[in-house]
């Protein structure tokens, strides 16, 4: 006899309804018939390379299930795991001082606002269906990003890199650019390491400052440097500086994120 | 047309798309321009989480967890203990009862409203979730009493929400006080 899986009920502005992975569905399907304190074993298993590793999805689907059943204990269990799993996807905040342990006070605030903010959804579910808590049945990873991005703003500490700008602003293009990252990747990988060189690139990318780092992911993302339509978006648009700017910040960018690559590669040897 | 778009709502979709590739940041950029430089930035950030878990998957160790929330269930225990509860209660204009019964479980979590849990942890003025685990701790030290005495799971003094309301007797003044702790933002 299976049960059904209920659909997510939130849409997009295009009107068609979230949905979960499939590998999620059928995750949920598989443990459907687990004994509750199995499947709270198993949601303890917090290494993602384990086998009965359960991703925290399945835990969300299972917390809201709660509303059918009214188990404050089930409630209580996941609540707890799942709460833990957020901590666990926020910045670690734990730092030492001399010989002393300390928090990063900042730190500490987004993970304190995220929490609040996860607690809620998971309040106002346990009494009516909250239809923002969906995302957290199919994407958990990216919505507890989410809740990290505004936990930042509303704090309005967003770690900003001090890295001075190395190019002049109005000045000359340099000789050398790039034109696509593209450009910097080795020939042939394997999936690791295509996976490891991309985490590798984009922690280079994260390095950058701000406006250097949007003009690479919009330089990526095929957004015109310049537009001479007010209705097509640009870069220079967008980011409310001059072109000339926007290739010289390019420019710069590639510079330190091939330097950063290049850098690693010999830590690696 | 694009006057009633709430960002929040656009991130969440963006954030639902099966692949975050540069094409799909460029077709969100050409639908909401406006939200041009935060897509990206967005954009950034969930690709080094999906790039966070996958690498998760392969790197022999895990994270360590923080320190538990133990500073914040303090100040709940504070907040709801002597000096703090006395306060609290004349704050919310409750009876002490009202503030010593989520104190010592007597009502069980999973039937209080969560506006009113939102707003006695802000009239406490601490995150809800440290007030959660209070209170998830302050029941099961109690049933866990209540088992060894007579082997019941739960203590009999535990009430649903609504019973242990009417077991208060509140007068019409408190009545009113009990309504704004429970409508959304009551306490604003």
């Amino acid at each position: 006899m299976s049960q059904e899986i209920p659909p997510l009920r939130k849409r997009k502005k295009d009107g068609q309804l979230y949905t979960r992975p499939a590998e999620i569905e059928a995750l949920i399907a598989s443990t459907l018939s687990l004994p509750f304190d199995d499947f709270i074993d198993r949601a303890g298993i917090t290494d993602r390379r384990h086998p009965n590793y359960l991703p925290s999805e399945i835990l969300v689907h299972r917390i809201r299930a709660t509303r059918q059943n009214n188990s404050d204990r089930q409630f209580n269990a996941l609540y707890r795991i799942l709460i833990d799993r957020v901590i666990r996807s926020c910045p670690r905040t734990d730092t030492r001082i001399g010989d002393q342990d300390a928090e990063i006070g900042k730190l500490v605030d987004v993970r304190e606002l995220v929490l609040d903010r996860f607690v809620r959804l998971i309040l106002i579910d346990r009494g009516t269906y909250e239809d923002k808590l969906d995302i957290f049945e199919a994407r958990f990873d990216r919505a507890v990003m989410l809740l990290r991005r505004d936990a930042f703003r509303r704090t309005s500490r967003r770690h900003d890199p001090m890295t001075p700008l190395e190019y002049d602003e109005s000045g000359a293009l340099p000789d050398h650019v790039e034109t696509s990252l593209a450009d910097l990747k080795p020939k042939s990988m394997s999936l690791e390491e295509e996976i490891t060189y991309r985490f590798q690139l984009r922690r280079a990318i994260d390095s950058l400052p701000d406006k250097e780092r949007r003009v690479i992911d919009m330089i990526e993302a095929d957004i015109p440097v310049e537009s001479d339509r007010p209705d097509k978006p640009s870069i220079s648009g967008a980011l409310g500086c001059t072109p000339k700017t926007v290739r010289n910040r390019r420019a710069s960018a590639f510079e330190k994120i091939r330097r950063k690559l290049g850098l690693e590669k010999c830590h690696d040897r | 047309m694009t006057a009633d778009i709430d960002p929040e709502d656009i991130f969440s979709d963006f954030a639902m798309e099966e692949a975050l590739t540069p094409e799909v940041l460029n077709a969100y950029i050409a639908r909401y321009p406006q939200l041009a430089l935060e897509l990206t930035d967005l954009f950034h950030d969930l690709t080094m989480a999906d790039l966070s878990a996958a690498a998760e998957s392969m790197p022999l160790e895990t994270n360590s967890i923080g320190t538990p929330l133990a500073e914040g269930i303090a100040s709940v225990s504070a907040a709801l203990s002597g000096d703090g509860l006395r306060a609290l209660s004349r704050r919310l204009g409750l009876p002490r009862d009202f503030i010593a019964g989520f104190r010592d479980a007597n009502v069980r979590l999973g039937s209080v409203p969560a506006t009113v849990l939102m707003n006695l942890a802000q009239a406490i003025d601490v995150k809800i979730q440290f007030l959660i685990t209070y209170l998830q701790q302050a029941g099961e030290t109690d049933s866990a009493m209540a088992f060894k005495a007579d082997g019941k799971p739960r203590s009999p003094s535990v009430l649903e929400y609504d019973e242990f309301i009417e077991s208060l007797c509140l007068s019409d003044t408190e009545a009113a006080a009990l309504e704004k702790l429970s409508e959304p933002n009551g306490l604003d």
